[in-house]
């Protein structure tokens, strides 16, 4: 098993249709204020549970990302796919990810810093409950594609989060 | 020297942002993320399709307004950036209009959509065409019932709020935005009026 894999990035712009490709994902540029009001919108349609819904959003959406760019590494074993998913999860400015530990029915993982809780803070103040449920996507995304299993196979609550006061946000997985 | 749109879009769209220490991005006076464009299509398509057909209007509007309030606050600053006073200041002519055109071709080269503004009349209306805008690719098949831009209709407002509303941060909603063509319903490019919100 390799030691530590790089974290390859190609980014790409089609000066034709004025699109960023991101390692062949079609992405794009917004900012905390955009993203904290997603968020915010998310909380607020609480009859359509819209926490749920952009939590299953964001996975889907990452989970397409992880696969195909896992698939580009062949070979890599569990800890490099959680240690080249936590770094991408920095390189699209989401934050600092650590998992603690994975396995394929649970895990814990700590963001000590967050793109998501930081946008909330600067425009809504201090909240009293979690709000990252981009980042319980990203995380059931990453867990699902790590070992091989189809989305929405785990099931990711924000136990501990910086909006509401704390030093990190803390979540917790398990398989559904 | 007018605005250079294509030399704009050129500079800043070959920047390469990586998160920082703390996983992120500070550029242009906001934190940035680069995420998947599926993500932000599907939770508004999704939120739109879920919403009774009496709360379609209500729930569009805080999506155009999250737009609003983001293209407000990062516009301002894009114009206050060290990218700004290095690239678009020194072609900027004629104030304030110019500044509008050097945001639009800021904001193309982030991928928000290959725009351009047709008619101006300062401080009063703007109509602005974007072609290849991403919030179009909800729409894969057939035709839309009604344009879906919430995104571009909000930052449109926002940019006309920056420049010919009250100085920031107190000009928000002096203008708002209505799409008038869309992609997602087979035209050509989608179009945005934006005009002065009549004072009730």
């Amino acid at each position: 098993m390799r030691e530590h894999v790089h974290l390859t990035t190609e980014h790409r712009f089609n000066p034709l249709e004025c699109r960023h490709y991101l390692n062949g994902q079609l992405s794009v540029l917004h900012c905390h204020h955009y993203a904290a009001l997603y968020t915010r919108l998310a909380s607020d349609v609480g009859f359509l549970d819209g926490k749920k819904l952009l939590t299953e959003c964001a996975e889907d959406s990452f989970y397409e990302m992880l696969r195909s760019y896992f698939a580009k590494h062949s070979g890599i074993g569990i800890k490099e796919i959680f240690d080249l998913g936590s770094r991408y999860y920095s390189l699209i400015g989401m934050g600092n990810m650590q998992v603690s530990y994975a396995g394929q029915d649970r895990g814990e993982v700590v963001l000590h810093s967050s793109h998501i809780d930081t946008g909330w803070l600067i425009r809504m103040g201090q909240y009293d409950k979690p709000v990252n449920y981009i980042t319980c996507g990203y995380i059931a995304a990453l867990f699902s594609s790590a070992y091989g299993l189809p989305p929405h196979s785990f099931d990711v609550e924000e136990s501990e989060s910086i909006v509401t006061g704390g030093e990190c946000s803390c979540f917790r997985v398990v398989r559904r | 020297m007018a605005i250079q749109r294509d030399q704009i879009i050129r500079q800043l769209s070959g920047l390469t942002f990586t998160g920082n220490d703390d996983g992120l991005i500070p550029i242009f006076g906001v934190y940035a993320n680069q995420l998947p464009v599926s993500l932000w299509n599907s939770f508004a398509q999704r939120l739109i399709g879920k919403v009774p057909s009496t709360l379609i209007e209500p729930a569009e509007y805080l999506l155009i307004n999250a737009a609003h309030v983001c293209g407000y606050h990062t516009c301002n600053g894009i114009i206050c950036s060290k990218e700004w006073k290095e690239i678009v200041s020194p072609m900027i002519e004629k104030m304030p209009e110019d500044m509008l055109y050097g945001m639009y071709a800021v904001l193309t080269a982030f991928g928000w959509g290959k725009s351009e503004i047709i008619e101006l009349i300062p401080g009063e209306r703007m109509v602005v065409r974007v072609y290849d805008y991403y919030e179009a690719d909800a729409v894969q098949y057939g035709i839309a019932s009604a344009p879906c831009a919430y995104m571009l209709r909000g930052i449109n407002a926002a940019a006309m709020d920056l420049v010919y509303g009250n100085p920031y941060p107190n000009g928000m909603n002096t203008f708002e935005c209505i799409q008038t063509k869309g992609i997602e319903c087979k035209d050509e490019y989608g179009e945005f009026i934006v005009s002065r919100v009549l004072k009730k």
